[in-house]
């Protein structure tokens, strides 16, 4: 069934016109706790409450209780070489960075999150080196907490964003994908996201590391553009279709913000995606915002 | 050369998956409800066959 989905998933990303898809993420309950149903140290079973990203949740969450390893159960090369099956074209592998997952459970154990960090992105670590021996090409790390946690991120989450590509040799893609969050339900206009300035601080920083493209959001909080300036070494992924808004974007708006971006950053550094995933969206929303997306791209020249 | 275009990762699941994630929450109840869909999963991966390594 997962096989299956993931294959109509993928090709009705490409018959809409996306050049890189994934399999959706079909597998998962969610982008974050997935990865650590494979870790020691996670406690599934008696959930603790806190409240997460800044305030925009609250909940019962999974609770680390021991040091965080990895259980040596490889979870990414079944699900890659499952959904690759099913692909004509490379697909893109997602998994959760360091710091995010750090902010989606509760911490009864480390009181340290230098070395929480370490140890979980050392688990993630593990699975994208299996990923790359699988021959797995475009790796993404999904760390949005960065543009929460801007004191956090520099102080010692880009180092493990580091840690999480270490190894990983120069012909593979490296991603790093850092949205400013999703809001509870579709055109929830007063949840709290993650303030786009922030971009600012990070940009500097992460266009240093070796990572070869930077996601951010872009639809919804458009951002000044002169942000893209400092964008000197990575290839930007920028958001132009909002995922949590009904409305379908036009055509022309898209192709215009795609024109004012190329003001500020080459053609060849340049990738279109959505904000963020499009889960939150029905199918057929979700399939008419990449259409237009993908139609304002083949516009520009 | 054209742009590149991609995807950032989730796409609505088909009603036949047998899980539920946040977002099938949230669009059901309008709110993700995420411990309620954390013990769902927990309860369906107990349940469920441990995995193959081949598919």
């Amino acid at each position: 069934m997962f096989v299956k989905a993931a294959a109509e998933i993928i090709d009705l990303q490409i018959k809409a016109g996306i050049i890189i898809p994934t399999d959706g993420e079909v597998r998962r309950e969610n982008y974050i706790h997935y990865h650590c149903r494979f870790l020691n140290g996670f406690d599934f079973d008696n959930l603790e409450f806190r409240v997460w990203r800044d305030g925009a949740y609250k909940s019962l969450l999974p609770a680390i209780r021991n040091k965080v390893s990895h259980s040596g159960n490889i979870y990414s090369v079944h699900d890659f070489k499952c959904s690759q099956k099913v692909s004509p074209v490379p697909l893109k592998f997602t998994l959760p960075g360091p710091l995010t997952i750090m902010d989606t459970a509760v911490d009864c154990c480390y009181f340290d999150r230098p070395k929480l960090n370490k140890d979980i992105a050392d688990t993630i670590n593990k699975e994208i080196l299996a990923l790359v021996e699988a021959g797995c090409t475009y790796i993404q790390v999904d760390e949005p907490l960065f543009a929460r946690q801007v004191n956090d991120a520099l102080s010692f989450g880009m180092e493990g964003l580091d840690r999480c590509f270490h190894k990983v040799p120069k012909n593979i893609t490296k991603i790093v994908h850092m949205c400013c969050g999703y809001p509870d339900y579709v055109d929830d206009i007063n949840y709290k996201k993650a303030n786009p300035e922030n971009y600012f601080i990070l940009a500097d920083h992460i266009d240093k590391l070796s990572i070869d493209q930077v996601s951010i959001e872009d639809a919804h909080c458009c951002n000044d553009l002169k942000l893209l300036d400092h964008f000197e070494n990575s290839t930007l992924i920028l958001g132009l279709i909002a995922i949590a808004k009904s409305q379908i974007e036009k055509v022309d708006e898209v192709e215009d913000r795609i024109k004012k971006a190329l003001n500020h950053i080459d053609k060849k550094r340049l990738v279109i995606a959505p904000d963020c995933g499009l889960g939150l969206l029905n199918s057929k929303l979700a399939e008419a915002k990449l259409k237009v997306m993908c139609e304002a791209v083949s516009r520009i020249k | 050369m054209s742009l590149i275009t991609t995807v950032v990762g989730s796409f609505p699941k088909p009603s036949y998956v047998p899980i539920e994630d946040w977002f099938d929450a949230s669009r059901k109840k309008k709110g993700m409800n995420t411990s309620e869909v954390t013990r769902l999963y927990t309860n369906y991966k107990k349940k469920s066959q441990p995995r193959k390594i081949v598919c």
